[in-house]
């Protein structure tokens, strides 16, 4: 300690402070390409959010397009159409949590209940293929399996039982169940990944106890597993709260068709549609900064809860 | 584990096994459909009728696939489109994360700062368009569709954790023998790191592989889109395709039918996934469990 004080206080010599100059600029040089291309792909569209506080047009970019004030804010709160958008964005978002997040843990018990080994390890290699598909190639496997003809596979099996040929994908009230399962079929093996991982970790001498004690395997799920997995499952949780407002845009652009109409309307779809196509640059950036700061509040808060009452949070 | 063999629990088991099993085979079967048409013939896949397994096995949507131009240049664009995009994604941020885990670093919370904020905020859809389309005279071009898919502060942050949780003294003593941080980084860091560096790497890889996004803003030019934009192009063209099929003359004997060129090219698209998946398992779930800990 004392010798460190001591030479603390000594001046620096002209050679160490070369070196350490030197040493900063190779830092430097390493954080150079991610800061330029956060600067110009991140922080520039950052500032573009004042668009949302203008009339915005190209002819006079962003300098020189004249204030609006909360003109566009006032716009779309006061658009049914946005309302209906919004409602649908929450109605699958929370769909996608009361089925899409539990469906994950609940397979992961499932299999890890299962008996043969080799069994469980193919159930769970076949489960990740979805994962690497994109939406555009899942939109495809749904529209054959769906398909209303007697060729699609959901009417083949049902005519086994001798029911249907029926119609799925054109209509409206059954487009948010079906993105929501697809979102399942897609994900659930995915997903289940980390509850594996967790339970792995739990310490096996706490089941060998309970079974001394008669605890049965559902008593013992519910004793030792769950509450070893709660932590990750709140981190989870947490995370898909945060993003109750962003419902993917590859999933509901590429699943809806023209027969669905405006059920299949959610904002990112919504933002798309209005902003880019019919070019109301400012009117869906307005959108865009709320729905980003409603769903940074709602992380904040979330974390905040979640830390006292588990003693986990994200940061 | 033990656990009490009661008929209960025996009865439970064959149900989770059953229940196992529709499940696999709903991802399974759609598959076997997809590609029996592919491999149907033309009267075949008009009726609707294929199921299982092929009707007039042959070849010809595959052997059109292949002789169409647009279909070659995107499959070439998303080849050589993955591997610099995924290239870059981690060398990039690899060399960021070792920047932001030195000790020596200036300022260290104001420069963390400036990678934390993109994670949870950004510009929106509207604001990025217009950057890039407009300001940075990206559209169009292939350049939209690297540089700004190329920097991953969530990737950064996670090689800056890695390269934290690693004793400090191996670096310390690279520091010590006179390595400077470029050494430190490629000679020592990197090949302790290479298990991360790994799965990311094969991550990264498919959502590069998968990407039609960006292909759908920015470019306009056939010869410059990707499998995936391709495909997505399909999708909305096929069905038109079969009615006005229908109308032309069609020799049922050598004519593709367009779903079983829809589904050969699918498969063209999903065949280097499936062929690397199964294989690469461990990387991929060391990634998950990896991202999910960030801490």
């Amino acid at each position: 300690m004392r010798t460190t004080a001591k030479t603390a206080k000594r001046p620096v010599p002209a050679a160490v402070k070369r070196s350490q100059r030197a040493r900063s600029l190779r830092l430097a040089t390493l954080l150079l390409p991610s800061m330029v291309l956060l600067f110009l792909f991140y922080y520039i569209p950052l500032y573009g959010l004042s668009i949302s506080f203008q009339d915005y047009s190209l002819y006079l970019g962003i300098t020189r397009s004249p204030f609006a004030g909360f003109k566009y804010y006032i716009q779309f709160l006061t658009d049914p159409v946005f309302w209906n958008v919004l409602k649908n964005t929450l109605t699958i978002s929370f769909w996608d949590i009361a089925a899409g997040f539990t469906a994950p843990i609940l397979f992961a018990i499932l299999v890890t209940e299962m008996g043969s080994r080799r069994y469980k390890v193919t159930v769970q290699t076949i489960s990740y293929l979805p994962n690497f598909l994109s939406w555009i190639i899942v939109s495809m496997i749904f529209n054959q399996v769906l398909s209303p003809y007697d060729s699609g596979l959901l009417n083949q099996v049902l005519g086994v039982f001798g029911l249907g040929p029926y119609t799925y994908l054109t209509v409206p009230a059954y487009f948010k169940p079906i993105v929501v399962i697809a979102d399942i079929w897609k994900n659930v093996g995915w997903n289940a990944i980390l509850y594996f991982a967790t339970m792995a970790g739990i310490d096996q001498s706490l089941y060998e106890a309970a079974f001394i004690d008669g605890a049965g395997r559902i008593k013992q799920i519910w004793h030792i597993t769950l509450p070893g997995m709660a932590p990750i499952i709140s981190l989870q949780f947490l995370l898909k709260i945060s993003n109750i407002f962003n419902v993917g845009f590859d999933r509901i652009f590429l699943m809806s068709n023209a027969a669905i109409g405006s059920t299949g309307d959610v904002l990112s779809t919504y933002i798309y549609r209005v902003g880019l196509t019919q070019s109301q640059f400012s009117l869906t950036t307005a959108i865009g900064l709320v729905q980003s700061l409603i769903g940074f509040t709602i992380l904040i808060v979330a974390n905040r809860i979640s830390k006292r009452v588990t003693g986990m949070g994200l940061y | 584990m033990k656990i009490y063999n009661t008929p209960s629990r025996r009865t439970f088991q064959i149900i989770n096994n059953v229940f196992m099993l529709v499940f696999s085979l709903t991802i399974l079967l759609p598959f076997i459909n997809l590609l029996s048409i592919s491999f149907s013939n033309y009267r075949a896949a008009e009726a609707q009728a294929v199921s299982l397994l092929p009707i007039g096995f042959n070849l010809r949507a595959y052997g059109k696939i292949f002789q169409d131009t647009v279909f070659l240049s995107s499959f070439v664009n998303t080849v050589w489109l993955t591997v610099l995009d995924t290239g870059l994604t981690i060398l990039i941020a690899v060399c960021a994360g070792f920047a932001l885990a030195s000790k020596h670093l200036k300022h260290p919370k104001l420069v963390l700062f400036f990678f934390l904020v993109p994670m949870y905020f950004s510009g929106g859809l509207v604001p990025t368009y217009l950057v890039i389309n407009k300001y940075l005279g990206l559209a169009n071009s292939f350049g939209a569709l690297i540089f700004p898919v190329i920097t991953s502060p969530f990737y950064i942050i996670i090689f800056r954790n890695n390269i934290m949780n690693l004793p400090q003294e191996i670096i310390e003593s690279a520091e010590i023998d006179g390595s400077n941080e470029y050494t430190t980084l490629f000679r020592i860091v990197m090949p302790i790191i290479i298990p991360t560096v790994a799965a990311f790497i094969i991550i990264n890889a498919v959502t590069h592989w998968n990407e039609w996004y960006n292909v759908m803003l920015y470019i306009k030019d056939t010869n410059k889109w990707t499998l995936q934009y391709y495909l997505r192009d399909l999708l909305n063209k096929a069905s038109i395709d079969s009615v006005n099929a229908n109308m032309g003359i069609v020799n049922y004997e050598t004519d593709v039918h367009p779903e079983s060129f829809k589904y050969a090219a699918l498969f063209v698209t999903v065949l280097p996934i499936l062929a690397v998946y199964p294989f690469c398992q461990r990387y991929f779930i060391y990634g998950v469990i990896t991202g999910a800990v960030k801490g």
